[in-house]
């Protein structure tokens, strides 16, 4: 055992305290968020704006990479559907690829413990029912095409542009919101998958509802294959990422405040303030969906990825906060196997090898008791106790 | 610092499936494009035989009640047409451009007609209109055959003409619109007119297309 120079605690010997995740080499001081390994992924830096270590924390290292590749399949399934000209299709490969991801991740990971139907549905009802309706609401109110002709897309800019992305954004959270009232999803993870989940589905049910007029126009409607691209390339990722992003920070925002310990509450300053926090990501979606409205569809899709990393930056330094403020008082445990590295650690808050938080892992009853907690069928040896 | 580095363990220990999430991902994604393209083909549009030049080709379209007629003249070029009040608004004019806007089946469209100066060849005049229209994306000729348009004239003068189609799209998403362009010249002026509707609005055989029609038809050249 040794002493942690951050939280001060008794820790057994290896790379990082498993109470408080600092790292245990010589050169580091101070507090454990401080660390420029990211919690949930400890083999990538804070800073970096990965999207799949960010959107799905919960994923082991090996997940992560089976993630990216699905990612990159469909994205590719997308491309190649767009340039045979079968537009239709590709616009519902493109709006449910996220969603589709989504719910692996949240079966991968077990998000939802025992009580997978009525939780699953109500964030994914919710966000399709909400997206169906800001998909017709666009439609309802969409301008004439006369003054499109003769004013140009200036005349989507305050409704769809401004408008509508704000309200469906406050609207698409009201569905995570409902699952904050139970103590059972009490992670500060629990709140990003919620938002993650809800806004995937608002994404994509509101993509096929505005888009329905093209999917009843035949396989291969016709239209230029580059422009068409970029515009599913933006509504396949670009603006998935973005809401998820936002969504997911805002409710990360949410849960640290109100679900974590009192001391945690205001571990993320100012911009873990609801008052700041649910704006801002108001905001970034309202910012990243206007600029369709004065950009050609090449140049929305780099605007869009410009926001997209201001939101993931900003959602993984909510995580990496939130799963660093988890150090505790309570004793190790037993040893158990790391998910994400696979190498026995003893059990507490963070893996003493590679430093992710053990909160950021598929949810399995042994570690879902992890403070201390006997009986474990992955225990090896304790190293309190040494039997 | 000494460091313990433990055995590995294998991924089933976990609970994650791991590398079988791509299987997994493949699987449901070809399923739900397999099952979209179904849904597609089921609810596209039957194909429509195209038509030949000068036989005749099926029941004429429905045109709108005319009301009113309305009548307008470029003061540029001197052109003139008639438009039915009723059923179209001027939602932009110019000494030489007219834009009306119309509202059939509860989908907008617009027919945009302008005049061009004398030597400007109808296919260039076409594609410097097309080329003006504003808030148009992802716009290419239209490749369907009963699409094209069979001919094509301005005021009972012959000329040229061209079926396009567009989106008009916002951040929500894209709406397909189809664009089909005439023009023709008289020696002094070129004339241009230029229709945008909704695709599912738009075609031969529909009522937008026999309001342009009328107004077309109604283009009276300066002498």
């Amino acid at each position: 055992m040794t002493t942690c120079s951050s939280c001060g605690g008794q820790t057994p010997e290896g790379n990082f305290c498993v109470r408080c995740g600092a790292p245990l080499a010589a050169g580091f001081s101070g507090q454990s968020r401080g660390r420029s390994q990211f919690a949930a992924a400890p083999n990538e830096g804070v800073a970096r704006p990965a999207v799949v270590s960010t959107l799905f924390p919960r994923l082991p290292r090996d997940s992560r990479s089976s993630f990216r590749l699905a990612l990159g399949l469909g994205t590719v399934a997308v491309i190649v559907l767009a340039a045979l000209r079968l537009f239709p299709v590709a616009l519902i490969a493109a709006a449910l690829l996220f969603p589709t991801i989504v719910v692996l991740y949240l079966v991968d990971a077990n998000i939802y413990e025992d009580e997978p139907i009525w939780v699953m549905g109500l964030t994914i009802g919710w966000g399709a029912a909400a997206g169906i309706a800001f998909g017709l609401l666009a439609l309802a109110v969409e301008p004439s095409v006369g003054s499109v002709i003769v004013n140009g897309t200036s005349q989507y800019l305050v409704v769809q542009g401004l408008a509508l992305p704000l309200c469906g954004f406050f609207v698409l959270l009201l569905g995570p919101l409902i699952l904050f009232r139970y103590q059972r999803f009490n992670d500060v993870l629990d709140g990003v998958a919620f938002g993650a989940t809800a806004a995937a589905w608002f994404s994509g049910a509101q993509a096929i509802t505005y888009g329905i007029h093209l999917i009843g126009a035949g396989l291969r409607p016709g239209g230029a294959v580059l422009p068409w691209i970029w515009r599913l390339l933006s509504l396949a990722v670009g603006m998935p990422v973005l809401t998820m992003g936002a969504a997911s920070a805002a409710c990360a925002a949410l849960w640290l405040r109100y679900r974590s310990p009192a001391r945690d509450a205001n571990a993320l300053g100012a911009l873990g303030h609801p008052a700041v926090a649910l704006p801002l990501a108001g905001l970034l979606v309202m910012g990243g969906a206007v600029g369709e409205t004065f950009l050609p569809a090449g140049g929305w899709l780099a605007w869009l990825a410009a926001f997209d990393v201001v939101a993931i930056s900003l959602l993984r330094r909510a995580i990496h906060v939130g799963l660093l403020q988890e150090s505790s008082e309570t004793p190790i445990g037993g040893a158990l196997i790391c998910p994400n590295c696979g190498h026995l650690t003893a059990r507490h808050t963070f893996c003493g090898q590679c430093g992710i938080s053990l909160q950021a892992s598929p949810k399995l009853p042994g570690l879902k008791q992890a403070h201390g907690g006997t009986g474990d069928p992955l225990l090896g040896p304790s190293p309190e106790t040494g039997s | 610092m000494s460091v313990f580095v433990g055995p590995r363990a294998s991924r089933g220990t976990t609970g994650s499936l791991g590398g079988k999430i791509v299987h997994a991902f493949l699987l449901v994604f070809l399923l739900l494009i397999g099952l979209s393209i179904v849904m597609i083909v089921l609810v596209a549009p039957g194909t429509t035989a195209p038509c030949s030049s000068g036989q005749p080709c099926g029941a004429p379209p429905s045109a709108p009640a005319v009301i009113r007629e309305t009548a307008w003249r470029s003061s540029q070029y001197g052109f003139s047409l008639d438009y039915p009040g009723s059923v179209g608004t001027v939602s932009q004019q110019a000494p030489g451009r007219l834009v009306l806007a119309t509202k059939l089946d509860g989908h907008s469209a617009t027919v945009a007609i302008q005049g061009l100066p004398p030597g400007t060849a109808p296919s260039q005049a076409i594609a410097e209109q097309v080329r003006g229209l504003k808030g148009l994306s992802q716009l290419a000729r239209d490749g369907n055959p009963a699409h094209q348009l069979l001919g094509a004239g301005v005021g009972y003068v012959s000329g040229a003409g061209r079926a396009y189609v567009a989106d008009l799209t916002s951040p929500q998403g894209s709406q397909p619109a189809s664009v089909v362009s005439e023009a023709a010249s008289n020696g002094h002026v070129t004339v241009t007119a230029t229709v945008v509707g909704a695709s599912s609005e738009s075609g031969p055989r529909s009522g937008l297309y026999a309001l342009a029609d009328l107004i077309i038809n109604s283009v009276q050249w300066p002498r």
